[in-house]
């Protein structure tokens, strides 16, 4: 298991040798939230989801070049959204209670791109704490398709659900 | 009787990893999925690989390559010669589906060589996250016995809550034992 973490900080090091991410420069926009979720569940915060897509990587590259205008939809038991890449989605926070089923843990986030340079998706699922996303690509299988963020047991057990801060969709043609 | 069973599944277990597993030849085989089966339900992919074991003539089971094989679910199917990966749909799991999106059981059926086998596998939330949790049942036997990826697995300190959230899977690998 210790190996693990090394090959996180070579996979984020590799990350951090592409090309810069393109800058953010539209508005934030906020999910909805369905009226079936009971306002108990809701905690206190927002956190920011980051949403961006990218072509395929070539070569040694993690990733392809950034694609401006994916259109993404973000679907969920508890929410739904719309952004256009790249866009900081504002997604609320759930309470983490032993009385809820599953305690509380809010769905998974299923994201859907369309763009001229192809399709991509990706599932993006609630942990107790947030933590660097980690990326994820469509058409892998399982193991390259979530975005989530390790749970420790350090982790307390009243933190509130929340996503990770980045979600990043291949899109395939 | 139950402590029985697992140590011979185990000591099957121990004794199948011992030898390596026969090559996988050829591309990925993509299922053929139904038309009814609602897209809204499905998000990427998934695979397994299917391999084939058989007694041989000092009664040693052994891996066995080139039986045909069909995979059947109730959403989608694939003819596959072993070992070989099939591609199929990655199933959302989700209150808002019925029976939270569960596909229900995958079917591998082989036959060849005068011998045949046949496997049913249930799907199950993959408890997948990239770093230290690795949980995904790696490879199902059709004794029943199962290992698990890599060996190290750490469960996470609410597992079962965040299983809830992760998409159904079927195991990494799909073991058929053929008899005469």
């Amino acid at each position: 298991m210790k190996k693990i973490i090394p090959v996180g900080l070579v996979l984020v090091s590799l990350a951090a040798c592409s090309e810069p991410l393109i800058e953010v420069t539209s508005a934030p926009v906020k999910a909805r939230i369905d009226s079936s979720v009971p306002q108990e569940r809701i905690a206190k915060g927002t956190s920011e989801l980051t949403v961006r897509a990218f072509t395929p990587p070539e070569g040694n590259d993690v990733r392809g070049p950034e694609v401006v205008g994916a259109t993404c939809s973000l679907q969920s038991d508890e929410l739904s959204a719309t952004a256009i890449t790249p866009q900081v989605v504002i997604l609320p926070k759930f309470v983490q209670k032993k009385e809820f089923e599953s305690r509380g843990v809010p769905g998974a986030l299923a994201i859907r791109c369309t763009s001229e340079q192809g399709d991509g998706t990706a599932l993006v699922t609630a942990s107790e704490k947030n933590a660097t996303g980690v990326y994820a690509n469509s058409g892998g299988g399982l193991a390259t398709l979530i975005i989530t963020t390790a749970v420790t047991a350090a982790v307390a057990s009243s933190t509130p659900w929340s996503y990770p801060p980045n979600a990043h969709v291949t899109v395939v043609e | 009787m139950w402590r029985q069973i697992a140590l011979i599944g185990l000591a099957a277990s121990v004794l199948a990893a011992c030898e390596d597993p026969m090559a996988v030849s050829g591309p990925p085989k993509t299922a053929s999925v139904s038309k009814s089966l609602p897209q809204e339900r499905v998000l990427g992919t998934a695979s397994s690989v299917i391999r084939t074991f058989h007694l041989n003539a000092e009664g040693k089971r052994e891996e066995i390559g080139g039986v045909p094989c069909t995979v059947r679910s109730r959403h989608f199917s694939a003819k596959i010669v072993s070992p070989q990966r099939v591609n199929y749909p990655s199933f959302l799991q989700a209150a808002r589906f019925e029976d939270r999106g569960h596909p229900g059981t995958l079917t591998v059926s082989c036959s060849g060589g005068g011998k045949s086998g046949a496997f049913t596998v249930d799907a199950a939330p993959a408890n997948l996250a990239t770093g230290a949790i690795h949980a995904r049942v790696d490879a199902v036997y059709s004794d029943g016995t199962r290992t698990t990826q890599g060996g190290a697995f750490t469960a996470p300190i609410h597992s079962k809550q965040l299983a809830s959230s992760y998409p159904w899977s079927y195991a990494g690998t799909i073991i058929v034992d053929l008899d005469p």
